[in-house]
């Protein structure tokens, strides 16, 4: 016999929606109102300027006038170290497993692009890196930096990966000699790193210190587009596998 | 107007949380923890949105106000981070498709319990 009486839990599993998630959403709830309260009470965003002393500092090396770079390059070069650091821990988790589960083989190796792609493609990609060597280059004097530079490069190299083929490009920049100059470049980096940390004016402000923040710029730039390149590289070559 | 537009973008890290605990399909998943790292980055661009604010780049003039360089270059670390986050979690999720055909957390629990079991047996 069917019961006519019916509880809430049934007349909240017809309209699907559990007490589990009617919890979630609820505990969710209170976290944003108590968040937004928080923002109006105590004075809210655009009140709290906390970069306003690296801003006064930043301009403080005579090569540099690029504030942001000031902050990413010199002040908190650390943090800059370890987003490199979790940056390369990831391209090392792809490069690892995508050799031990997913496998080498290539799904659309027969695929041939037409004449108009390969042409354009190996007519853009130089001006595309050169352009984003460019931005790497000029990054303490205006608006762009490493890791725009190592993105743009990287995408250049893919464009050339999508219209030649994953497999052609990838014997061009393999994988060990990338390896390799991946680890030196975070090794210089830690290098400029420590020593910026004891002697930051000599470092950074007399006439080789443009040198050494030149040398910043190109080795963030050489790990993004490494990094970049690797995790598209992997992308480009099993798309359309699993 | 700023706190108004920042508590938005709470709402939305709030949305992002509960597609990251609700959602039982793991790209669905990965979508939301983007929503989330997006609203962050747009919680970082109005702390320091002030109307009239230069880039900060040159030497201040007179009556120019720079903009705060430190969360700009908090977000680049913000998306590149997300960027190695999401292909890491992309390839595990492509790992997981080819050794149990689904996308559903729920099924690919129960396959990886009754592996287990027939483990132990």
């Amino acid at each position: 016999m069917i019961s006519c009486r019916s509880t809430f839990g049934d007349i909240m599993r017809k309209y699907f929606i559990s007490f589990k998630t009617l919890y979630v959403i609820g505990l969710i709830v209170v976290f944003g109102a108590f968040t937004i309260v928080g923002l109006f009470v105590g004075g809210g965003a655009g009140a709290s300027r906390i970069g306003r002393d690296y801003l006064a500092n930043g301009l403080e090396f005579p090569n540099i006038s690029n504030a942001v770079f000031g902050v990413y390059g010199i002040y908190r070069f650390y943090d800059t170290l370890f987003e490199l650091l979790i940056f390369s821990t990831a391209v090392l988790g792809i490069t690892i497993f995508s050799d031990l589960e997913v496998g080498s083989s290539s799904g659309s190796g027969g695929t041939v692009e037409s004449h108009v792609v390969t042409t354009s493609a190996s007519f853009l990609y130089p001006v595309i890196v050169i352009f984003g060597l460019y931005l790497a280059f000029s990054a303490h004097l205006g608006p762009g930096g490493g890791f725009a530079g190592g993105v743009i490069g990287g995408t250049g190299i893919l464009l050339l990966a999508l219209a030649r083929g994953a497999e052609e490009t990838g014997r061009k920049f393999r994988e060990d000699s990338m390896k390799r100059i991946e680890y030196f470049v975070l090794f210089l980096a830690l290098l400029i790193a420590v020593l910026g940390a004891f002697f930051s004016t000599k470092v950074y402000g007399d006439g080789a210190g443009l040198a050494v923040i030149n040398i910043v710029n190109i080795s963030i730039a050489t790990k993004v587009f490494i990094g970049t390149w690797a995790i598209l590289h992997f992308f480009v070559k099993h798309r359309g596998e699993v | 107007m700023s706190n108004l537009v920042s508590a938005i973008s709470v709402i939305i890290v709030c949305v992002g949380v509960a597609g990251l605990i609700l959602k039982r399909n793991l790209l669905m998943k990965l979508l939301s923890l983007n929503i989330v790292n997006t609203a962050t980055i747009l919680f970082f661009v109005l702390v320091v949105y002030s109307p009239g604010d230069r880039a900060p780049i040159g030497t201040p003039g007179a009556g120019i106000q720079f903009a705060d360089p430190l969360p700009q270059a908090l977000v680049l670390t913000s998306i590149v981070i997300n960027f190695g986050v999401l292909a890491l979690s992309l390839l595990f999720t492509m790992v997981l498709v080819k050794r149990y055909h689904t996308l559903d957390l729920r099924k690919i629990e129960k396959f990886v319990k009754r592996e287990f079991e027939e483990e132990g047996s």
